[in-house]
């Protein structure tokens, strides 16, 4: 079993090499091996993302939405070069990670390694004291904006899990918050956040 | 000549165009309204209205332009007016191109079809107050205004009451009270902000929205359904909109005809009398060009789109003079931000139901009464705060199923404050003709050259400065701040260059909007403002825009317009 002291280092190991390596994606213009451009099929490695992610539950997951169908339709035609070119670079950076450290890309690891290392990589890019989450942010929050929307604002989830209220038809200002209320299938309440933050 | 026999001829049919038409044909005289874009029709052509995410192409939330290159971020999940919903109803970037100079560029966000900006308007409908009009004469900064608020007043009233707003009446001389249908509610969060602010803060208050959505029903709209999507359209006509309102009331006196697809590009005038004949066309469809006359003309075109025309009518008719000095002087927009946001963890008990469109302002407080501050003028701000939906998940940490399945749920409570400040009007603010780049016309381009200065700055971080106090005073946990005052033209607000006064050697137009230059040319629109005040401008547009064609119509009365 690795002990906290291990587990740090291998994870401040990990998060500097993504982060170093995805600098140096960028700063060559981007990543060569997968030029920036409208892709026919999505990324499998962002389909392996997407499953640890958002798993399914209860509810549908992340792939039953077809997150990864609406990433690639949006980096075919919908997004600015540089979010195409911060996403490109990511995943090229976190394959080369995970073959230095662990033999193997980032797709072919087991699951539950997926998800501790998908962990790191979030909490070190929602830290602004995090030196390596510095490096990681644009293309960790450029990812995460588009999973959290292409699952949420897809047909199968609006079904099973949120409120479909396209005709509310009154404003209620201030009711009871129970155990059985869920959040509107159509939500702003982000916006000015998602403005704010500086990428 | 061609186009029939009319009285009036009146240039666009957005947020004052539409008043315009109304008035003028409800005292019995016949307008020709021109239009240089689209046909909309009110309902059949709001085509994405009732779509669902999943029924659009990037679920809603992409680049309204994606080939424009406009990338200034990751990801725009909305921007902040344009977007996947609505661009249909926004100029593209190079449909209609305009020049800026390099180190200060200007976001002229239009939009040209029948309707023009007023489908897709925010709907804050906010009076001016007895000192925004002193303004100018109390601290030297531009012109004076030739009127008051006093003069304003009863077209306030007549324009609140026809299109319908939302609010409560609190006694506030800086934002002074209107006919008000009944208010929308504040949430809990609201209701808390708002005791903080009174128990803290003297002279701060937080009231409810001041908002042109119905929440009692006039003839022939709906009540406000509270999608919260408004700037697609809404065949409900539960917002204000000239499609929904003023061009339906002009339509059914029988003496309104509308022509789109036509582009005014200068004013026919008679040198000899000082007046226009009428307005120089081209057809955007044909290119083939055409004179439409009448006694006199309205020009609502929008405060720049009417400049353009009269800078370029002093080009075309070699009258160096016309317009006079100030002509493209004095041009302004409100510089904006979101000064700050924060999360709010109590009250997790309470929630809301509905989409309300609109939010609680916290009205002007700085430089009024005992209030000093280091820079002229002021500012408001909205107050933003709902708990907060799925989109959370985009800027909070998490990941895995926990993660996942809390985001169905009501989070905490989001709240941020967007402020609107004063610009101060500046002379050398100026929008003018480029002396070489034209359209496809061979119309030149307008170049404008508009900049916030160390006022506008300095009142951007007294804003962030309150804003944080006001956030902590409330509990509110702080994930940003800002006083970034953004590029200007960001807010749609664009206004001033043909200010008002009474002497022709300073001023472009009398008290009444008619050009000193051929006083049967009226401006309707934005174009007149002396000052900008902090205030959202379209009402005070439209009571304007009333004011002015009900006199044109006395003036028809008495025989001379």
């Amino acid at each position: 079993m690795e002990s906290p002291e291990s587990t740090n280092l291998d994870r401040r190991a990990f998060l500097a090499l993504v982060g170093s390596s995805l600098i140096g994606g960028l700063a060559a213009g981007g990543c060569s091996t997968r030029p920036v451009a409208a892709r026919a099929a999505p990324d499998p490695r962002l389909a392996a993302l997407v499953e640890v992610l958002l798993p399914r539950t209860a509810t549908p997951g992340g792939l039953d939405s077809d997150v990864p169908g609406f990433v690639a339709r949006m980096l075919g035609g919908a997004l600015p070069t540089r979010a195409r070119e911060a996403l490109d670079a990511g995943f090229e950076a976190l394959d080369e990670a995970c073959l230095a450290t662990r033999g193997e890309p980032f797709a072919r690891l087991p699951r539950t390694e997926r998800s501790r290392l998908a962990g790191w990589i979030d909490a070190a890019a929602f830290d602004p004291a995090d030196r390596e989450g510095a490096s990681l942010r644009a293309f960790w929050l450029t990812l995460k904006q588009l999973v959290v929307v292409g699952h949420f604002s897809s047909r199968a989830v609006v079904d099973g899990a949120l409120l479909y209220d396209p005709l509310p038809g009154s404003w209620e200002a201030d009711i009871a918050r129970t155990a059985e209320s869920r959040v509107s299938y159509i939500d702003r309440t982000g916006v000015p956040y998602l403005l704010a933050i500086p990428l | 000549m061609s186009g029939g026999s009319f009285d009036v001829i009146v240039v666009g049919s957005g947020m004052t165009g539409g008043w315009a038409a109304q008035e003028l044909t409800r005292r019995g005289l016949k307008v020709l309204l021109l239009e240089r874009g689209r046909h909309v029709e009110h309902g059949a052509d709001y085509v994405t209205e009732n779509r669902a995410p999943w029924e659009m192409a990037y679920r809603g939330l992409g680049e309204p332009f994606p080939d424009e290159g406009a990338a200034t971020g990751p990801l725009r999940l909305v921007n902040e007016l344009t977007n996947e919903y609505n661009a249909h109803f926004f100029v593209r970037p190079d449909e209609a191109p305009y020049q800026t100079p390099e180190t200060a560029p200007f976001n002229w966000i239009r939009g040209h079809q029948l309707g023009g900006r007023s489908i897709t308007w925010s709907r804050q409908a906010l009076r001016w107050s007895a000192g925004d009009f002193a303004a100018n004469a109390r601290d030297g900064h531009g012109l004076p205004w030739p009127i008051g608020y006093r003069d304003l007043e009863p077209w306030y009233t007549r324009v609140e009451s026809a299109i319908g707003v939302s609010g409560a009446a609190e006694g506030l001389e800086t934002l002074p009270d209107g006919a008000f249908q009944p208010p929308l509610g504040l949430t809990a969060f609201e209701q808390h902000f708002a005791r903080a602010l009174e128990t803290r803060f003297v002279g701060r208050r937080l009231i409810a929205p001041r908002t042109a959505n119905l929440t009692a029903a006039l003839p022939g709209r709906g009540l406000c359904a509270h999608r919260d999507q408004c700037s697609r359209g809404c065949s409900l006509g539960a917002y204000f909109s000239s499609l929904s309102s003023t061009l339906p009331a002009a339509r059914a006196s029988g003496r309104l005809t509308e022509r789109t697809h036509v582009l005014v590009e200068a004013l026919e005038l008679d040198r000899e009398r000082h007046r226009a004949r009428g307005v120089l066309v081209v057809d955007t469809r044909s290119g083939r060009r055409e004179r439409l006359r009448a006694p006199a003309v309205m020009l609502c075109a929008s405060a720049f789109s009417t400049l353009q025309i009269l800078l370029n009518t002093r080009r075309t008719s070699g009258l160096e003079e016309f317009g006079g000095p100030a002509l493209g002087a004095y041009a302004m927009d409100h510089p904006k931000t979101v000064a700050a946001t924060g999360l709010f963890t109590g009250l997790d008990h309470r929630t809301s139901r509905g989409r309300r469109s609109s939010s609680p302002i916290i009205p002007r407080f700085q430089n009024f009464g005992d209030d000093e501050r280091a820079f002229r003028r002021g500012y408001f701000y909205n107050l933003i705060a709902f708990r907060l939906g799925w989109s959370r998940g985009a800027f909070l940490p998490g990941v895995g199923a926990e993660f996942k399945d809390s985001l169905a749920r009501p989070g905490a409570w989001g709240v941020g404050l967007p402020v609107f400040a004063e610009c101060l009007p500046y002379e050398d603010n100026r929008v003018s003709l480029h002396p070489s780049a034209t359209d496809r016309f061979g119309i030149p381009q307008l170049e404008i050259r508009v900049t916030y200065r160390q006022n506008e700055q300095a009142m951007l971080e007294d804003a962030r400065r309150e804003a944080e106090a006001m956030m902590r005073a409330a509990g509110v946990t702080l994930l940003s701040t800002s006083a970034r005052a953004g590029t200007p033209g960001n807010s749609a607000h664009e206004m001033g260059g043909a200010p008002m006064g009474e002497d022709p050697a300073r001023s472009v137009t009398d008290a009444y909007g008619r050009l000193h230059a051929a006083p049967n040319v009226v401006l309707g629109d934005g174009a007149v403002m002396n000052s900008s005040a902090c205030q959202n401008p379209s009402l005070t547009y439209m009571a304007l825009a009333a004011r002015a064609a009900n006199h044109l119509a006395d003036r028809f009365e008495a025989g001379a317009p």
